[in-house]
């Protein structure tokens, strides 16, 4: 509607004009509804603007209608996007087979007997109005309780990622503090808290490795290729051959691995040993940047002999000043004072203390991660971690990717903050070809305290877990559902996401929500998680929903992007807003209101106006009221789907200015060998969990280290496959047909698979050692992985009956291999600290 | 004049598959939407789709010893050769080239007899009954009409499918052709010369041992024969069949005949 665009309209470079003939920039005219009238046959193509929501990279699309079915979906070809440029991936190709996608959930359903959970058996047909009474009823019971606490939201990447904003003010008009997100937790929160340490932001939506510029690249613990966020791959890929040399570290030779000039098959959760030994030649070999590290870093901060700050103030902008050592007037002064501040050396004040740089302490700390000490570790060869280091640091600019998935090990977190710390030796970070901020992470707002009473916050108090809340810890809500720890969590309304197959024990989930007085299941389609429901409300596709306004994120550049519903509703789906205002409706009129209010504050726009534009336009007045107040050009919104409000080389020069400044977003303000955040953490870090947190570097090794004990016995290292991401893949029937065969199967190194009888194609038994439970798949033999290691992907093993185009063939449910089991930092997921024990089925 | 050509850098691309599924979507999305309500419908749903044919293909192709293993992502997509094997095979001149290099199935005079199939070395054309004629890649010649490029490239994002005229001097296809050393035209040697170029690094040479990429002459010598012997086979199953085709041809299309 109001987006009668033309191939040929397109086509015209100056369509901006074009365009506003078309759409009246006046805010609303557009959206009376223009039904074309007395067209028989053929309507004209036109193309909608929108954001592809088949996985979490979010890319710009323009999706290609005509008479009311979508024809195709494209990349924004005639308008780059600062994020994907004009390219989509398989998966964005794709997701014509979402929407019409026959499995798909077509109506709302109830179902009575809660004897039945876990069965597909016992839901009947409902409509919307007795489901959002049945919630809503339920919710108000549970409100005049005084039982508010016990509702909950989990929801996935989409809703973390762009509508959490429009969840939280309904968790918050029914009162309950608890919104939980599967993806930090269990995805990438510890990576992300490591670059945080660091350079204070670490989402993968807030940093970007600066692939059109980098020359030395070393990708560990990520498939760029593999996983293809088209943000990342874009770049990354159209600058092969441009790169001096790509160094992968993966303990499987990856998509990436094919692309890289070499591959480094490192032992599973062992990057940091090598990181340490990098530093220890890069420090050892003074092969650092000097003049980076005294100027941008706060490498000559005084330490104590305790490791302590020797002294700090806090300046006027809210930064913490420290003291360092002035070579010119021998004394330790503020470090903007500081004519020649020493990084090396031990000295003593005025008042007696004995201190040292930051630096100082790193040499030391370092000096005995040799590369020998790390070949021992790593299983990398000293010879080849010496060559890399000298090569990292002399071949400029180099960079250590910054990661997107990172909630592997236990280690997770200190082998990100090392990463960050060796792009800090060589002067990489937030310079050109190194680490740079993205738009949304100079955008960020400042971050809000969780309320007190949120599930992560009492439970990260009593179990010692300080980052529990940051981290959204999933743990705590598995706790809460199971054990009542630290307190029940008996309601929960989970949205677009598969917490069976996403938290960690499948076993353990389902008995977990099978203990719920209340469980909502908000998806498209069936998904394993769906069968424990009492309420199943199936949702909008992305291709046939309107949304809200949105922050860009990932891209070098500052802009604002939404969805424009390409083609009506297949079937009497809502989109996830108009259910959460749906329900407060059937509360009560006090509750409907509340909500405007909290997203009105939430948002910085009117809470009347915006209650006046949704009753009127529904969720696309939300994003008028937006555009609004923001004063967004809607008619280059409604061409683009997105409108550039900084351009990339601004971003590059906000970013050098933070620097320069040292106004970074840590402690500090400068990039930290020596992390303040967690130093200040410590004293919550449980004693033997201390290796894990400290606020230099130290090796803190993975639990499955040397825990492999016989031939039939293997670490395992998982990822992604091109063609899926989750449960918005698993069920596309096309990408199932474009799926390899070999990403379907365990990846098992041809020496080792020859010592068990396994021969490509056999079918085998997977045990976890840590689950106990065995579980069927097919063996892939082959060159491409190490003989200690097995290989597989995370996507698959959805078990649902009412998916009808999953494989046919056993693939491995990785949460079966799980327990629910966390990391000591943030109770945040440790999916790959398990041993498997593999034979011949 | 214009000669039509892509070229697929196999050293940029990354496996993804977009230009797989772009194609599905542009190309062959009427199909794969019937394939999905028959497989919905029946007890082997995955199998069904599995079964779906595509114009174009990625094929991983893992090679190497570990630790020094290697991997490469071929690519499968009809050559729009010159002198193509699937035109001389097809009985009734509805397998084509046109002028600019674009190799085309003209659906109205395609009687099914798939003897195309069988010549083309490359595995690059099916039968598909929905449109009933032989489904190929046309270049997305009807995005070229309106000045876009095909999906497959329209989509990739390594920028490793690159499409453009041969003859101009100045596109982006006839400089890489001029000079990337490593470019190859299948069939260079031999009598069909391609309009698809590949990229790729010697190291992967060894791929021509890959019936899909016949790089080397003694390769090429080797499947001569076969299709020798597939061309006489056409010739004697097209006289033998080729009664029995035009009854039911002319049946059918009768209403076309005068195209024809």
């Amino acid at each position: 509607m109001g987006l009668e665009l033309t191939r040929r309209d397109f086509l015209k470079l100056s369509a901006v004009a074009g365009a506003g003939v078309l759409l009246s920039s006046h805010g609303l005219r557009f959206l009376k509804p223009v039904r074309a009238q007395g067209i028989v046959g053929e309507e004209k193509e036109r193309y909608v603007p929108g954001i592809c929501a088949m996985c979490p990279a979010d890319c710009n699309i323009l999706v290609r209608v005509r008479n009311g079915r979508v024809e195709r979906i494209m990349g924004p070809e005639w308008f780059p996007s600062p994020k994907n440029k004009n390219k989509i991936c398989a998966r964005g190709n794709s997701g014509i087979f979402r929407l019409y996608n026959p499995d798909r959930l077509k109506q709302p359903l109830i179902r009575d007997d809660k004897n039945l959970r876990g069965t597909w058996k016992g839901f009947r047909a409902a409509s919307w109005n007795e489901a959002y009474k049945r919630i809503a009823d339920h919710l108000k019971k549970l409100v005049a309780e005084g039982r508010s606490r016990e509702i909950a939201i989990l929801g996935g990447w989409l809703s973390c990622e762009v509508y959490r904003t429009y969840l939280f003010p309904f968790l918050r008009a029914v009162g309950s503090p608890n919104g939980l997100g599967t993806p930090t937790s269990q995805c990438f929160f510890p990576k992300a808290f490591g670059w945080t340490s660091v350079i204070g932001l670490g989402m993968h939506s807030q940093i970007l490795t600066d692939y059109d510029n980098v020359n030395y690249l070393i990708v560990m613990r990520r498939n760029i290729a593999g996983s293809i966020p088209v943000v990342h791959g874009v770049r990354f890929g159209q600058n092969l051959g441009r790169y001096k040399k790509v160094v992968v570290i993966d303990p499987r030779f990856s998509e990436t691995a094919a692309k890289a000039d070499e591959w480094i098959p490192i032992k599973p959760g062992t990057d940091l040993a090598l990181l340490l030994a990098m530093m220890n030649v890069i420090i050892g070999e003074k092969l650092y940047d000097e003049d980076y590290l005294k100027k941008y870093t706060n490498a000559p901060m005084l330490l104590t002999e305790e490791l302590k700050p020797y002294k700090t103030i806090k300046g006027k902008n809210g930064k913490i000043k420290y003291y360092v050592w002035d070579k010119a007037g021998n004394r330790a002064v503020l470090h903007e004072e500081a004519a020649e501040p020493a990084l090396e050396g031990t000295y003593t004040t005025k008042d007696g203390v004995k201190v040292k740089p930051v630096f100082e302490f790193l040499k030391e700390k370092v000096k005995d991660y040799t590369p020998e000490w790390a070949e021992n570790i790593t299983d990398v060869p000293a010879a080849k971690i010496r060559n890399l280091a000298r090569e990292f640091a002399t071949t400029k600019p180099a960079a250590i990717d910054t990661g997107w998935h990172g909630a592997r090990h236990a280690n997770e977190m200190m082998t990100w903050r090392a990463a960050g710390i060796v792009n800090a030796l060589v002067g990489s970070l937030l310079k050109t070809g190194g680490i740079i901020f993205t738009g949304e992470g100079l955008e960020l707002p400042k971050a809000s305290t969780p309320p007190p009473e949120y599930v992560s916050v009492v439970w990260g108090e009593k179990h010692h877990i300080p980052l529990a809340a940051a981290g959204m810890s999933a743990q705590a809500l598995y706790d809460a559902m199971a054990k009542g720890d630290p307190y029940p969590i008996k309601t929960l309304f989970v949205i677009a996401t598969n917490p069976v197959l996403n938290i960690c024990g499948r076993v353990e989930c389902g008995e977990a929500l099978k203990k719920l007085d209340m469980l909502v299941v908000i998806d498209i389609l069936p998904i394993d998680t769906a069968a424990y429901a009492d309420i199943i409300l199936p949702e909008h596709t992305y291709l046939e929903r309107d949304d809200p306004l949105f922050n860009m994120p990932y891209a070098p550049a500052v802009a604002v992007e939404t969805r424009f519903k390409a083609v009506d509703p297949l079937y009497n789906t809502r989109h996830v807003i108009d259910m959460m205002v749906g329900i407060l409706k059937a509360m009560g009129e006090d509750y409907y209101e509340k909500y405007w209010e909290y997203l009105g504050a939430e948002i910085n726009v009117d809470a009347s106006k915006l209650r006046e534009y949704y009753e009127r336009y529904g969720v696309r007045g939300i994003m008028l009221a937006q555009a609004e107040t923001r004063k967004i050009p809607l008619d280059e919104l409604m061409k683009k789907g997105f409108v550039v409000l900084e351009r990339e080389d601004e971003v590059r020069r906000k970013d050098l200015e933070l620097l320069e400044k040292g106004e970074l977003p840590t402690p500090t303000g400068k990039v930290e060998l020596f992390s303040l955040k967690l130093f200040e953490l410590l004293e919550g870090c449980p004693k033997e969990k201390i290796l894990y947190c400290l606020p230099l570097v130290e090796w803190a090794p993975p639990e499955i280290l040397n825990k492999r004990r016989s031939d039939d016995e293997f670490y395992v290292a998982y990822g992604k496959v091109p063609t899926m991401t989750h449960t918005s893949a698993a069920d596309n029937p096309m990408l199932q047909r474009l799926t390899p065969t070999q990403d379907y199967r365990v990846w098992i190194n041809r020496e080792s698979a020859e010592k068990l009888g396994i021969r490509n194609g056999d079918k085998i038994i997977v045990k976890s050692l840590k689950s106990g439970r065995e579980v069927e798949a097919i063996a892939f033999v082959t060159e491409h992985v190490r003989p200690d290691t097995v290989w597989l992907s995370w996507d698959f093993g959805q078990h649902s009956e009412k998916l009808r185009f999953k494989q046919d063939f056993p693939t491995v449910t990785y949460s079966d291999l799980l327990i629910p089991d966390y990391e000591p930092l943030a109770g945040a997921a440790k999916k790959a600290e398990i041993i498997v024990k593999i034979r011949k089925a | 004049m214009t000669r039509y050509a892509m070229i697929i850098d196999l050293n940029k691309c990354l496996g993804c598959e977009a230009c797989a599924a772009a194609c599905i979507a542009e190309n062959r999305r009427i199909q794969a939407l019937k394939t999905i309500e028959k497989a919905a419908g029946s007890s082997d749903a995955y199998k069904k789709v599995r079964d779906f044919w595509l114009r174009t293909r990625v094929i991983p192709v893992y090679t190497g010893k570990y630790p020094f293993s290697k991997l490469v992502f071929m690519h499968n997509i009809c050559l729009h050769c010159d002198n193509a094997p699937c035109v001389a095979a097809c009985p009734t001149g509805a397998t084509y080239q046109r002028p600019d290099g674009i190799v085309l199935v003209d659906h109205t005079k395609c009687i099914g007899c798939q003897y195309c199939v069988y010549a083309c070395p490359y595995g690059a054309r099916a039968w598909d009954p929905e449109i009933n004629a032989i489904d190929k890649c046309t270049f997305c010649e009807h995005l070229l009409a309106e000045g876009q490029p095909p999906a497959c490239v329209q989509t990739c994002p390594a920028h490793a499918r690159i499409f453009g005229d041969l003859e101009d001097p100045e596109s982006e296809v006839a400089r890489i052709v001029r000079e990337n050393k490593n470019v190859h035209r299948l069939g260079s040697d031999w009598r069909a010369k391609a309009g698809v170029f590949f990229v790729v690094n010697p190291e992967f040479k060894e791929l021509a041992g890959n019936p899909k990429f016949p790089d080397k002459e003694e390769e090429l010598e080797k499947h001569q024969p076969l299709y020798r012997l597939a061309g006489w086979g056409v010739f004697a199953l097209t006289v033998l069949g080729l009664a029995g085709h035009i009854i039911y041809w002319t049946a059918k299309k009768s209403g076309e005949e005068g195209e024809a």
